[in-house]
């Protein structure tokens, strides 16, 4: 049986008051070479961590979360160049129109169960980038430049989106544990576990799920528009590319589902592969599937769950202990 | 003071499966009714009905004097109706003691300390403490179902719906699970569905046999496992059963 594991909110809090510090003051040390490399990682990070929120925390498998890192680039771009508003003021709002579309959707999307669920939402990320592709106002195949970040600073744009990208790993580890640590968090385990025993204890299920959809989308958006904004264009064609897809799903899976640990550590081995298996063109694909086959069939829990069996350690588990156990454990000590 | 629950005249069919049909009955504070019947006699799809997981075609479900027929399952609960389930249904990534939890800080309306209270207090009650932090899903059989009684208890409900929580217990097992229901019995009103009759003979006050959705006998244990019509298809399906296995 699965050892102990419980939660240590004061470690995790000093933990993210040590990432906020040394994140403030990364853009003072680092080239901004390196800089854009690492906004790259964090976007790519949050992806990820949105899908594994989804399937992990929420119980929902879905196929398409592309469609929430092209709408949430085109979204900025297109109000930023339409409106001339800076993009970093409309960034935030990224989060509310990809919410809102999430929101949408769902009362369609939700009649719908597993694989069609998850099919439907590629179904609509393909019907959203023929769409796109098919409108001159919305630049059609070629896409959209960034008008407003050509008159700014370099370096001034690299750090601010370098401290959106931040903000955003900030929110996917630390924002992710504090939901699960709250009572919402439980209604969202308890969905997930088990839907019918969830309306048995007195949960909405309904609308528990629309909230961890709606939330998950919104921060795959904002993270494809920030992700966006630091290449200063976006096309319908790598937008909306089923292929993040499968980095989303390789790094999840490699990592461990339902972990905070296993996106950190599957972003981190993406990114290592990436950089090794440059220059070999379509058969880096190929090997990171071998690879995502390879960990599902030795370690089905990912690699952070393997850790965590073996070592016990659970820096950003929830486990909430009952008082009982906790006055049991006190005496047998 | 109005009965705890009022079933009026309650009748679901799933075309030619009649699951209800024109049932009624009440159960008051401290009571215990027994529900028996054949398999496919309708019993979990009562419990479904009352609680608001399928939805009657004709008839009011009453509870505490007021209408709560057309209210969803989580609404249901959180005016106190419990349930276990026959399989249990545990949060199988969750811990016993938080599968318990969310139960006291949903439908049972406690918030942060108070519900740990409550949920360690069942959770004692019904002798899981020790297994508390164990996930509910590798749990044996009795655990699960103490869990399912533990969670419906966390509710701290008014109406508690047990369907068959005693199948599948050995002697002794069976023996504490009365010991225990009889001591919540006055608090709240209990409807128990059960294959096990001299258990529910031993805590129900009063038996009502259904077949078919529809009532064949109701009164004392006593008289109900004495009448004729619930012998001949009571007894005769579970020899047929007993015949085909």
């Amino acid at each position: 049986m699965t050892p102990f594991t419980t939660s240590h909110p004061r470690l995790v809090a000093a933990l993210a008051v040590l990432t906020t510090a040394a994140l403030v003051l990364a853009p003072f040390f680092v080239r901004e070479a390196n800089l854009r490399l690492m906004i790259e990682i964090f976007t790519v990070f949050t992806f990820a961590q949105s899908w594994n929120f989804l399937a992990g925390y929420v119980g929902l498998m879905s196929f398409g979360q592309q469609l929430f890192i092209g709408l949430g680039a085109y979204f900025v771009f297109f109000v930023s160049n339409t409106l001339g508003l800076s993009p970093f003021l409309l960034l935030p709002f990224s989060f509310v129109f990809c919410a809102g579309f999430a929101a949408l959707a769902a009362p369609f999307v939700f009649r719908l169960r597993d694989a069609y669920f998850a099919i439907s939402i590629w179904v609509i990320a393909e019907v959203v980038r023929l769409f796109i592709s098919q409108r001159d106002w919305l630049g059609s195949v070629s896409g959209l430049p960034l008008v407003a970040t050509r008159g700014m600073d370099r370096s001034f744009v690299a750090t601010t989106n370098f401290y959106f990208a931040a903000a955003l790993v900030l929110i996917s580890v630390f924002g992710l544990y504090a939901l699960s640590m709250s009572r919402l968090g439980l209604a969202l385990s308890a969905v997930r576990d088990n839907e019918g025993t969830a309306a048995a204890v007195g949960i909405n299920v309904w609308w528990t799920r629309f909230f961890g959809f709606v939330l998950g989308c919104g921060i795959a958006g904002m993270a494809g528009a920030t992700y966006y904004m630091s290449v200063f264009h976006v096309e319908p064609g790598g937008a909306f590319d089923p292929n993040w897809m499968v980095v989303m799903m390789f790094i999840v899976i490699i990592g461990g589902v339902g972990t905070i640990e296993g996106p950190i550590i599957g972003t981190a081995i993406y990114f290592l592969l990436r950089g090794w298996l440059a220059g070999t063109g379509n058969l880096y694909l190929m090997l990171l599937g071998a690879a995502a086959v390879v960990v599902m069939l030795v370690a089905p829990k990912g690699i952070w769950g393997v850790v965590r069996t073996r070592f016990g350690i659970d820096l950003f588990g929830t486990r909430r202990r009952s008082p009982v156990a906790q006055k049991f454990h006190q005496g047998v000590r | 003071m109005a009965p705890v629950l009022q079933v009026q005249n309650l009748s679901r069919r799933f075309g030619q499966i009649v699951v209800a049909h024109d049932l009624s009955f009440a159960v008051a504070h401290g009571e215990c009714l027994g529900i028996i019947g054949p398999n496919g006699a309708g019993k979990t799809s009562v419990f479904n009905l009352l609680a608001g997981v399928i939805q009657p075609q004709a008839g009011r479900i009453l509870l505490n004097g007021e209408d709560i027929t057309s209210l969803s399952q989580d609404k249901r609960t959180s005016r106190g109706v419990g349930r276990t389930y026959q399989v249990p249904q545990p949060f199988g990534q969750l811990t016993a003691f938080e599968n318990v939890l969310t139960a006291a800080s949903y439908g049972g309306r406690l918030r942060g300390a108070k519900a740990s209270e409550r949920a360690a207090e069942v959770l004692a009650l019904t002798g899981l403490s020790r297994k508390a932090d164990l996930p509910a899903g590798g749990l044996p059989l009795l655990d699960r179902k103490r869990l399912e009684l533990a969670r419906a208890m966390a509710l701290s409900p008014c109406l508690l719906l047990l369907d068959e929580i005693a199948g599948g217990l050995t002697e002794a097992e069976v023996h504490e699970l009365i010991v225990l229901i009889l001591a919540i019995k006055p608090s709240l009103a209990i409807v128990w569905i059960e294959h096990i009759t001299h258990a529910l003979s031993a805590v129900a006050d009063r038996i009502l046999a259904i077949n078919a959705g529809t009532r064949i006998a109701e009164g004392v244990p006593a008289a109900v496992m004495a009448d004729a019509a619930v012998q001949e298809i009571y007894m005769g399906a579970v020899l047929n059963v007993a015949a085909v296995g």
